[in-house]
């Protein structure tokens, strides 16, 4: 067993429906990815907007964009699969709930399209690039607030499932 | 006034500091111990990776904008708990050398698991935890996390192929417990094979019929759910069919030998249960009736329950009892209650047997040989009954060294059943006396080690030999 895993298999729930969380830090390791991730698409931004380098924009943002399209309307093999770069877990799309309201990923998904498409050096498109290091930022802050506290339940829908079936 | 980029160098300063420490106890620990290879390879990382970090934090720091300040100082805390996890590795790692692990068994685990296809060159770090109980370290997280800290620091990048395996301090010199590694070494496999690219086809297959599964079984329907639901459900079933695939895995490998080791372990760790704990699914651990129940099947497929069925012992009846509890009395067991099924039981257990099939696909050039087993089997107990290295040859004009796996098994069989039989052979020594009793198991594990230690030089000088002589 993973130890994670085998930390939920052996511990007691705290009975509020939350799953107790591991105690340890390897188990919280997604989150840290989540942050790891955040932090590279942060970097390739920071470049090109104080250096005017965007040797790491493309394929920092490919991925973020394919991660985020994913969510809403992408193939569920992709999380069948056990692990994938991007927002690939459960504890990744929690993290992304609570920084990101659904607008935000909405204009997050058309700045980086823009920024994908044309990635001149223009004034509008470094606003764009600046409003995502912000999101990026929180998104990085979050998920290392969930490593340090992390705090999972299963979601409400699932509950609903099996409280009808 | 108080000034970001002073605040920021401070932070830098910091995390330099940490990782200098860590830099210069890993390579005092590679000078005053000896390691496995795969050990070596991972202070290797540690080595890099270090240099790479205190290269980054110089660039970063210097180049830094004030108006930036606060943005960098979050990517340092990001890096900073990465090493935190590192931080976690290291000294386990440092305290696995080679005097306090089973090395002859890591070695054969090791050796078997490169026979699976995309698995080469695959090697496995030990860990010692102070806590009583096996893990496998989930590197596929860690490793992710390295892929995307890479961006920033290019040594980041884990080395291929490498596994961390949790062995509990207490545990390490002993051999019959830890046979519950390989159990470990599965997820180590799973995880790595998950992550190949291209995908291994065994896995991929599995992922897609693992949507299948749960499109026919969900009720109400599946596709409608919302996606955290679907991605929930899908994690649930991921983590069921990893366990699953873990066990069969060991089972191919090293036979009933596992089955019984983890009898043991659970045993050890009060997680028998009585029968309402044994068919309740957690999110992330099938049911125990329903693992055993795919040990039984297992065992009996690759010819092995025949065989050690009737050994005197209370662990076969055991295992046949869990295992053949009815399915129809499995229960979910969801955030800490019991839960309507909505499905996800009927869903795995219509993945099952495409998860056999991923294992036997996998595992057919490295699994166990029951025949083996049958041939060397009363020749091992021989030698065991009276003290004697079961490496002995069978036959002294036909030098064929007994099979490591059926000498496992031989022992496990003969530790189970036969231990009073060996001390009946001795003078002195009573089978109801304790210390007796548990000398005689350690003797046993050490005749069982040095056998397949024996085993390992034996092939390397056939090997040898052949060369030579071609």
């Amino acid at each position: 067993m993973s130890r994670s895993d085998a930390e939920r298999y052996l511990a007691i729930a705290d009975g509020c429906g939350n799953k107790p969380m591991p105690t340890n830090l390897q188990g919280r390791t997604q989150y840290l990815s989540l942050a790891l991730f955040s932090q590279s698409v942060v970097s390739a931004l920071l470049d090109f907007v104080d250096q005017n380098r965007s040797a790491l924009l493309e394929s920092s943002l490919r991925e973020a964009l394919r991660s985020l399209e994913d969510i809403s309307n992408g193939n569920l093999h992709r999380f069948a699969q056990r692990r994938a770069a991007g927002f690939s877990s459960y504890e990744h799309l929690q993290t992304l709930d609570q920084v990101w309201t659904d607008p935000e990923r909405e204009e997050a998904i058309r700045m980086i399209s823009e920024l994908l498409a044309h990635p001149v050096d223009a004034p509008a498109k470094k606003d764009d690039a600046n409003r995502l290091i912000d999101l990026f930022v929180r998104l990085e802050n979050q998920a290392l607030w969930n490593f340090e506290q992390p705090k999972t339940a299963s979601p409400r829908g699932i509950r609903e499932l099996c409280t009808m079936a | 006034m108080h000034d970001g980029i002073e605040a920021l160098f401070h932070d830098a300063a910091s995390l330099h500091r940490l990782v200098d420490f860590i830099h210069q106890y890993c390579n005092e620990q590679k000078t005053s111990q000896t390691y496995v290879d795969a050990t070596d390879d991972f202070f290797g990382y540690i080595d890099r990776l270090a240099t790479g970090t205190k290269a980054f934090l110089r660039t970063t720091t210097e180049s830094a904008l004030p108006p930036r300040v606060n943005v960098i100082r979050t990517s340092l805390l990001s890096v900073k708990n990465y090493w935190r996890v590192l931080h976690t590795f290291i000294k386990p790692a440092a305290d696995a050398h080679t005097l306090k692990i089973p090395s002859p068994l890591l070695n054969l685990a090791a050796e078997q698991v490169r026979q699976v296809p995309g698995m080469q060159g695959a090697n496995v770090v030990v860990l010692l935890t102070p806590e009583l109980m096996y893990f496998q370290m989930p590197h596929s997280d860690i490793k992710d996390a390295a892929i995307n800290l890479s961006a920033t620091i290019p040594e980041a990048r884990f080395p291929r192929n490498l596994g961390f395996v949790e062995l509990p301090y207490s545990q390490g010199p002993s051999f019959f417990n830890n046979l519950v590694i390989y159990h470990e070494i599965g997820h180590f496999v799973y995880e790595e094979l998950s992550n190949s690219d291209p995908p291994v086809a065994a896995l991929d297959g599995l992922a897609s019929e693992m949507i299948r599964c749960l499109q026919k079984n969900v009720k109400p329907d599946f596709k409608t759910l919302d996606r955290n639901t679907q991605v929930y459900a899908i994690t649930v079933l991921q983590n069921w069919v990893q366990e699953v695939f873990c066990d069969l895995f060991a089972i191919r490998l090293i036979g009933p030998a596992f089955t019984f080791a983890s009898v043991e372990l659970f045993g050890l760790l009060g997680l028998m249960g009585n029968t309402t704990q044994q068919v309740k699914f957690s999110d992330s651990h099938p049911a125990q009736a329903c693992r055993f129940s795919e040990h039984l099947r297992q065992l009996q497929a690759d010819g092995w329950w025949d065989l050690v069925k009737d050994i005197q012992a209370e662990q076969p009846q055991l295992v046949s009892t869990i295992a053949n509890l009815p399915s129809t009395d499995y229960q979910l067991d969801l955030d800490s209650g019991l839960r309507a099924d909505c499905g996800l039981i009927p869903a795995f257990l219509d993945l099952l047997p495409a998860v056999r099939d991923s294992v036997r696909g996998l595992t057919d050039g490295a699994r166990a040989k029951a025949d083996d087993f049958r041939c060397f089997t009363d020749h091992i107990e021989k030698c065991l009954a009276h003290g004697i290295v079961p490496s002995a040859p069978k036959d002294p004009d036909n030098v064929t060294v007994p099979d490591p796996i059926a000498v496992i098994n031989a022992a496990f069989c003969f530790y189970l059943s036969a231990l009073p039989k060996l001390m009946g052979n001795l003078e002195k020594q009573d089978r109801k006396n304790l210390e007796h009793r548990s000398k005689w198991t350690r003797r046993l594990e050490m005749w069982t080690m040095k056998a397949i230690e024996d085993f390992q030089v034996w092939t390397k000088c056939q090997a040898a030999a052949n060369e030579r002589s071609i």
